[in-house]
């Protein structure tokens, strides 16, 4: 679907599958908004380390998102994984926009 | 609850948790994701209510069109034993399929057990002192 590079340079992916069988099936206020997570993950408001999962990192971006979500956080949740042989890479798991950080989330980075 | 950007935006309408035995419950098993929600999903936003249920609120309406359970065996099920059983027998008629339209599910002894869950559980956050089913 689309790829791109983190704040660490380390290559995400956002995979077809994913975006139609995950994003936009749970989540359909999220038609056409690829290129708002993309723009999320290459300039992050805040970065949360996932509190139950350490591969999972969660980035979180305030008005960003079109009417009637402008007033929303962004939030885009990232798995790293490391192949054999293979570079460290990112997937999207999810992208949804929502009113709060999730207890449990813990703060590692933001914009100053 | 997690901290709030705007969540005084949208008047939250709790009294409409009720609708929750006519959604369909959807469970993501390679994800262990679990989702209660109309047939065909509706537009929301999320609101994470203490790290445990992401709650779908129409930004419109404030109505509760859905829910989003994350970790659903490996912790949620942990936390909340008293909804493994139940969820032990409405699993198979919850796998979500890929393709083709959703089949009928007959689940509804699991949305009521599901929905007094739910009610008990909004109740009881203090944070929601107005709340009332």
């Amino acid at each position: 679907m689309f790829k791109c590079i983190d704040r660490n340079g380390i290559v995400i992916i956002c995979s077809k599958d994913t975006w139609e069988n995950h994003v936009l099936a749970e989540h359909p206020e999220m038609k056409g908004c690829e290129g708002y997570v993309k723009a999320v993950i290459e300039k992050p408001f805040q970065v949360y380390q996932d509190g139950r999962h350490p591969n999972i990192k969660v980035i979180y971006k305030p008005f960003i998102l079109p009417k009637p979500y402008n007033l929303y956080y962004l939030r885009v949740a990232i798995k790293y994984r490391k192949k054999t042989l293979g570079s460290l890479k990112g997937y999207v798991s999810t992208a949804f926009p929502c009113m709060n950080i999730r207890k449990g989330d813990i703060l590692i980075w933001e914009e100053l | 609850m997690g901290r709030t950007l705007e969540q005084a935006h949208v008047d939250i309408d709790y009294s409409t948790i009720k609708q929750a035995t006519d959604f369909t419950p959807i469970y993501h098993s390679n994800e262990d994701i679990f989702f209660l929600r109309t047939t065909s999903p509706r537009e929301a936003v999320s609101l994470d209510w203490d790290g445990d249920i992401w709650l779908r609120i129409d930004p419109k309406t404030g109505e509760i069109v859905g829910l989003e359970i994350a970790d659903f065996e490996a912790v949620f099920l942990k936390k909340y034993p008293g909804l493994a059983s139940a969820w032990k027998e409405a699993k198979p008629l919850c796998i979500r399929k890929k393709t083709g339209k959703p089949e009928e599910i007959n689940c509804e002894a699991f949305l009521r057990i599901i929905l007094e869950f739910l009610k008990t559980l909004l109740r009881e956050n203090p944070l929601q002192s107005q709340f009332a089913v």
